[in-house]
């Protein structure tokens, strides 16, 4: 039997080797690119709540179609940006663009994609959507901006320069004050613009009792202490503050101690170290 | 000698540290807001809020209301409640409206504080707690009811240089918070033109009742004034006072002429006495107290008529009398005032009747035809008998 098939071969190799006939064509190109189509893009949920003074992760993801195959946008040159943007305009780039991590790849030509974007904090409080552009190996470039959105929840937050706690400054003699220019700084961490609420304690002595009342605690947003306002156990709020949000925004509080002048015959101020307590906050406005 | 702890108040300016390094920056927030629209009493609405604690250890919060809605306001969890350091905590809430809610916005606040202090100090100062502060607004649905009941008016007498003040009262039978407005007049009680005017507002809340306040200047001169009070939103209230602007340091007399009483039906030609109930309202007694009254007919002045003089101590009351004689039958009016002190009380109005001598008055015929009429019925009655 292998003598029968050698000779067949021999046969048929002359024909191969025979000049085309006129009117025959020659294939020499390949098949042409087609640009990705970027599909249906999803977020991980509905809303978002920011984080105070931080990043939150938003997570979206999409599929590209290639009808080249999903290796003409996964790799290479290729590249699948995720932005997210305002959801009334896609011009206004909260986060991103950012490379989109490529996921599985489905019926050849359809490869996922997904993202974790840091969304600020100051971010305001609205829709947002996802932009992505999907380019792929050859440079064909498609853009879309999704239909679905994302709410990113209002956030009123705060922080303060002096978590420690603050200290009135030097040496304070009956019916004179600190020093003025003593500050705490109050800093917006949320997404929304915030008043200053203020409320205290009177500041106690442990041996010997004594007290100083809570009302000696003027507060102002003037180093000067201008306009000042007086401490009480009741909270105020200043409405004037209107600190707004934004990357760091903080405005300062000054605080003065004007230590009161024992009025009672035999009353008196004894030497020490008097404590008490100020609660700082903040409130939308 | 002086004691030695009559010492200047000794402060260090330290600032003790506490794990954290100074100027280190940590953060609460809420994360959430709540905002309902087309509430009505007595249902309960849910909401929730995020509260945030960014520091790097547990921090436990409290919760305190405030405000209408903070009233309305219930929390789970109630608080304190603890946040583990760098996590949130879900802080459900359900508002409920009371019943008799008004439409309308409203407002209140829910506050979350730290309960511990940040840090510890051994130099005179303050620890800090922080807190946020998230308002809770509900715009109540419903048909808006406004209903303003006027109830009465008064004013003030005054020393010259301080303000002449006028006061209405009223109350909201609505169920939404109004604003009641009303005007006011001072022209001198002899006449002239209005030497002051103002108008006045009051905020009331429903169910309740309030006083609009009109301050009608301070640079009236001495004198006596008629206060006339108009209520201008809503409309339908009016009121005649009378107010004293006196001199510094005098004590103002002060009386009211109460009515004009007498026979209301009167016989042309016969005398007729007619009194006015004059009330000492003041703190003085009032030495010369006299009644004058103008008898009309339409717009005629037929009669001018003035009392004798009398004195009326202090919280008491006289009748001052006049007599009048009408000359021909009809309807007349009385209008009279009372002077006393230099002052005068606003006019008071009455009405008389005259009838014509030996006119049979109209009850006097209708009694007899109805004693006739029932003769007649009796004799026809025996007849058919």
């Amino acid at each position: 039997m292998r003598g029968i098939y050698t000779v067949v071969a021999l046969l048929l190799l002359p024909l191969a080797a025979v000049p085309l006939a006129a009117g025959q064509v020659t294939l020499t190109g390949g098949v042409a690119n087609v640009a990705p189509v970027v599909g249906v893009a999803s977020f991980g949920t509905s809303s978002y709540d920011p984080t105070a003074n931080g990043n939150t992760a938003v997570a979206a993801s999409v599929a590209v179609v290639d009808t080249n195959g999903c290796s003409d946008v996964n790799g290479g040159s290729a590249t699948v940006m995720a932005s997210i943007v305002l959801a009334t305009d896609s011009t206004q780039v909260l986060a991103g663009p950012t490379q989109m991590t490529a996921g599985s790849c489905t019926t050849g030509t359809s490869q996922a994609f997904t993202i974790s974007l840091n969304m600020p904090y100051y971010a305001a409080a609205t829709n947002y959507k996802v932009k992505v552009i999907a380019t792929d190996r050859a440079a064909g470039a498609n853009t879309l901006v999704s239909a679905a959105t994302f709410a990113y929840t209002t956030l009123t937050a705060m922080g303060s320069s002096t978590p420690n706690g603050f200290s009135f400054g030097s040496a304070v003699a009956p019916g004179s004050s600190s020093p003025t220019g003593q500050s705490i700084a109050i800093y917006n961490g949320g997404n929304t613009q915030v008043d200053a609420t203020l409320l205290g304690t009177e500041l106690t002595l442990a041996s010997p009792a004594a007290t100083i009342p809570v009302d000696a605690i003027k507060y102002s947003i003037n180093s000067d202490m201008s306009s000042s306002g007086t401490m009480s156990g009741s909270s105020a709020t200043l409405s004037t503050f209107n600190l707004a949000a934004g990357n760091a925004a903080s405005k300062a509080l000054y605080l003065q101690l004007v230590v009161p002048t024992p009025t009672t015959v035999g009353a008196y101020l004894p030497a020490g170290t008097y404590t008490g307590t100020v609660t700082v906050g903040v409130v939308a406005g | 000698m002086a004691c030695p702890r009559l010492l200047p108040l000794a402060v260090f300016a330290m600032l003790l540290a506490s794990a954290l390094p100074a100027g280190a920056q940590q953060y609460i927030g809420v994360a959430g807001q709540v905002d309902i629209h087309g509430g009505q009493p007595g249902q309960t609405y849910h909401g929730s809020l995020s509260v945030q604690n960014q520091y790097s250890s547990p921090l436990t919060f409290k919760v305190t209301m405030n405000g209408t809605v903070g009233g309305w306001t219930v929390s789970d969890p109630p608080g304190p409640f603890t946040v583990p350091a760098k996590s949130a905590q879900k802080v459900l809430l359900a508002i409920t409206p009371p019943d008799g809610t008004g439409p309308g916005r409203k407002a209140g606040g829910i506050t979350f504080t730290t309960v511990e202090s940040q840090g510890t100090l051994t130099a005179s100062g303050a620890t800090i707690r922080q807190s946020v502060t998230v308002i809770l607004r509900v715009e109540m649905g419903g048909e808006a009811r406004p209903d303003i009941v006027w109830l009465n008016a008064s004013a003030e007498d005054a020393v010259v240089g301080e303000p002449l003040l006028a006061y209405v009262g009223a109350r909201n039978d609505g169920n939404v918070r109004t604003v009641a407005k009303v005007h006011a007049t001072a022209t001198p009680l002899a006449g002239g033109d209005v030497a002051a005017q103002a108008d006045g507002q009051v905020d009331i809340e429903p169910g309740q009742a309030g006083v609009a306040r009109i301050d009608l200047g301070s640079k009236l001169p001495v004198g006596q004034y008629l206060v006339k009070v108009e209520s201008t939103d809503p409309p339908g209230f009016n009121a005649a006072l009378d107010a004293k602007v006196r001199a510094v340091g005098s004590s103002a007399a002060d009386g009211r002429l109460l009515s004009i009483l007498g026979n209301p039906r009167v016989p042309t030609g016969d005398p007729t006495t007619l009194v006015g109930w004059f009330q000492n309202t003041g703190k003085v007694p009032i030495g010369s107290a006299r009644l004058f009254a103008q008898v009309l007919q339409g717009e005629t002045v037929v009669a001018q008529l003035s009392s004798d003089a009398m004195a009326v101590p202090a919280h008491s009351s006289v009748n001052l009398t006049v007599i009048w004689t009408p000359g021909a039958a009809g309807l007349y009016t009385l209008v009279g005032h009372v002077e006393y002190e230099g002052y005068r009380t606003p006019d008071v109005e009455g009405r008389i009747e005259a009838i014509g001598q030996g006119t049979i008055p109209w009850p006097v015929i209708v009694g007899a035809a109805f004693i006739l009429a029932a003769l007649l019925a009796y004799l026809w009655v025996r007849r058919k008998k």
